[in-house]
């Protein structure tokens, strides 16, 4: 049994918003063990971000976080005081965003960048926490990071850019890494390029990653786990090989019904019919896919729906499972 | 520092242009200078006449303007009729009051609204943010000089705690060895505590009055520009790295906002060399302003031309300062290393 490195329990993060309260995230359990990708997939607004987020305390004032645990290292980081969660980030969970140069401060040379989060987290002389930037250049296969490091974001390409971001996330050594469609916007090929480096170094370093996209095919290459979320909650979590093999819930069936096939180019979710409600609804059921599903019956309008194992390591939250 | 060569070359077509508007503006001034200058309504159309050729009134315009060039080019700004000085004499002698008292109230005005916009930015909703709204709309709205004697009303005739506003120092007072020209400077140089104390007490109402003006745009402009780059991605992702509040601040954020704030920097500069003239006028404050509104009055060209090109100068000077700060700020120009 392998060391569990994050454990997310009954996660709900609502915002007040001018319609009314929209409950984006409710009740997502999820977990990490050492060693471990799990990819978290679902379609644009499904809440991956925003639960994300809601781990690191990173919310915008608009959010609440309304229930739940994130136990990291044995800490609830929804307890931890805004101090001592600033000094686990970035050093001990981190997180890549999509659109990696606009995260990347614009004028300021991106080796200095790198720099700061080191000297934040591990000070010392200047030479060293230099030597250490390069270092955490060159094991992003940076080529020339001497050169590389004094240049501005927008000199690099966008590619480039995603790799200087993940160096300054794991440039501290995290135990954690969190991905948030980090190749959206590459093309395929340095898309392929990032992502089998941040594998190998999850891989050979021994750290947890949570990979977050809407690209099932991309998932199913890299991560051991997925968790298929919909409209804010999670509807199934299991090993890769036994998704595809048997997704149980039906709001997976119809997104791998739509996948292309895999000899064709690596793209984004074709749309599984009906859309999901609008997350505002005082009303919404306990199945946020019930009204978009074929199989609804009245069952699916009781409360109290969770995962249930319907195989080893394989959970499904649905009355009526495939 | 090759942008600097390419600006400075761009600057001289605009002077040319300054100096061509200053003397066909002043020349469609209404009245006769000469007649002015005769100084007596009786004076006969000979003594007129001979003045006028004296002037060089007589003259075609367009030889007037190569005159007026040929002398600009050896530092000669004219005569004035007033004063009976050299124009460039009674520039160089008033400068330093108007430059104490703008540079005394940019300051004022740049240590209030930066603070004030960044506090409101950083807690939306909060004391500072609610001021920097008020003020955003009942800073605009107060004519400068309106402002000035609300103030003189106030703090000098109702509480009297301000002093007369009668310029700089005390009439009777000696003024302080003349070494910068700024008396704040030279009573301080001189150690002389008590004379500093005394011009600080002159200088803060006019000052007030012109930085009043200058806060509310400098103050939204820093909060909707704190604002803009605190919400941008890479300030989220600098918090997910865990650097310290103060450096995401000061360093990440405040960096980036800087360009349009030193942009409002230039243009608050700019409009207070133009009120200058009525504040001066209102506190009796005796600088550049007041001198050029005399002339004015009296029909006196060449003072005011000579204001207007000093202006003008200044103007010119303080765009090009703003475009070498933001070439300074902003590395993505490479403006000031490589070309
Ligand atoms: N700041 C916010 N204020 C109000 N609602 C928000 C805010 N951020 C996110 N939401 C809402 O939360 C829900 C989940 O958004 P989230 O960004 O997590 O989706 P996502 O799964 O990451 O989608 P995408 O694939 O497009 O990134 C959406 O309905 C969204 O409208
Ligand atoms: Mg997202």
């Amino acid at each position: 049994m392998s060391e569990a490195l994050l454990s997310v329990r009954d996660l709900s993060v609502a915002f007040r918003t001018r319609g009314g309260t929209l409950r984006a995230v409710e009740g997502v359990s999820f977990g990490v063990v050492k060693g471990e990708i799990l990819g978290i997939v679902g379609e644009s607004g499904s809440g991956k971000s925003v639960t994300a987020l809601a781990l690191l305390g990173l919310l915008d004032a608009a959010a609440h976080v309304t229930s739940g645990r994130v136990v990291f290292g044995g800490q609830d980081l929804l307890l931890l005081g805004q101090a001592a969660l600033n000094g686990l980030r970035g050093a001990e969970l981190s997180i890549v965003f999509q659109n990696p140069r606009a995260a990347l401060n614009p004028i300021r040379a991106v080796g200095a960048q790198i720099a700061d989060v080191i000297a934040r987290h591990d000070p010392g002389p200047a030479a060293a926490i230099r030597a250490r930037m390069l270092d955490a250049l060159r094991q992003m296969r940076i080529a020339d990071p001497e050169h590389r490091a004094a240049a501005l974001p927008h000199e690099l390409s966008g590619g480039l850019c995603q790799r200087i971001g993940i160096a300054m996330a794991l440039a501290c050594s995290p135990r954690l890494l969190i991905a948030d469609e980090p190749t959206t916007g590459l093309d395929v090929t340095t898309q392929a390029a990032v992502m089998d480096l941040l594998r190998d170094t999850v891989r050979r370093r021994g750290m947890g990653a949570v990979l977050i996209t809407h690209d099932l095919a991309l998932a199913s290459a890299y991560c051991d786990r997925i968790v298929v979320m919909h409209a804010g909650q999670v509807v199934e979590d299991a090993p890769v090989a036994s998704l595809f093999a048997r997704p149980r819930h039906p709001y997976t069936a119809a997104l791998l019904g739509g996948m292309p096939s895999r000899a064709e180019s690596i793209d984004a979710l074709v749309p599984v019919p009906g859309s999901p409600p609008d997350l505002r609804r005082a009303d919404l059921p306990p199945c946020r896919f019930s009204e978009r599903c074929g199989r609804r019956q009245p069952l699916c309008a009781t409360p109290g729906l969770r995962l249930g194992e319907q195989a080893p390591g394989h959970r499904v939250a649905c009355r009526l499972p495939l | 520092m090759s942008l600097l060569a390419r600006r400075l070359f761009g600057v001289v077509p605009t002077l040319l242009g300054v100096v061509v508007v200053t003397f066909v503006l002043t020349r469609l001034l209404p009245g006769d200078p000469a007649a002015f200058f005769a100084n007596s309504p009786t004076a006969d159309a000979a003594t007129i006449a001979a003045i006028r050729q004296k002037l060089g009134l007589d003259l075609p315009l367009w030889q007037q303007f190569l005159l007026y060039l040929g002398a600009l080019l050896r530092g000669d700004l004219g005569q004035s009729i007033v004063t009976g000085q050299p124009v460039a004499a009674d520039l160089l002698r008033l400068l330093p009051a108007s430059a104490e008292l703008t540079l005394a109230a940019f300051a004022m005005a740049v240590l209030v609204a930066v603070p004030l916009g960044m506090a409101a930015a950083l807690r939306r909703g909060s004391l500072p943010d609610h001021l920097c709204r008020l003020l955003g709309t009942a800073g605009v709205s107060l004519p400068t000089f309106v402002s000035g004697l609300l103030l003189i009303h106030l703090f000098y005739y109702r509480f009297g705690i301000a002093p007369e506003p009668i310029g700089r120092i005390d009439p009777f007072a000696i003024p302080p060895p003349a070494m910068t020209g700024f008396f704040l400077a030279d009573t301080l140089l001189a150690g002389d505590l008590r004379g500093f104390a005394a011009a600080a007490r002159q200088i803060v109402l006019p000052a007030v009055t012109m930085a009043l003006f200058a806060i509310a745009p400098l103050a939204r402009v820093t909060r909707a520009s704190m604002l803009g780059v605190l919400g941008s991605d890479f300030i989220r992702a600098a918090r997910a790295n865990g650097l310290r509040r103060r450096k995401i601040v000061l360093s990440y954020a405040l960096r980036n906002a800087l360009l349009p704030i030193v942009t409002t920097l230039g243009m608050i500069f700019s409009g207070m060399l133009g009120a200058n003239v009525l504040v001066e006028r209102v506190f009796a404050w005796p600088g550049v302003g007041s001198y050029a509104l005399d002339a004015l009055v009296g029909l006196d060209y060449a003072p005011v031309q000579g204001f207007v090109l000093v202006m003008a100068g200044l103007f010119i000077g303080v765009n090009l300062l703003v475009d070498l700060a933001c070439a300074a700020i902003d590395p993505r120009a490479r403006l000031l290393s490589d070309a």
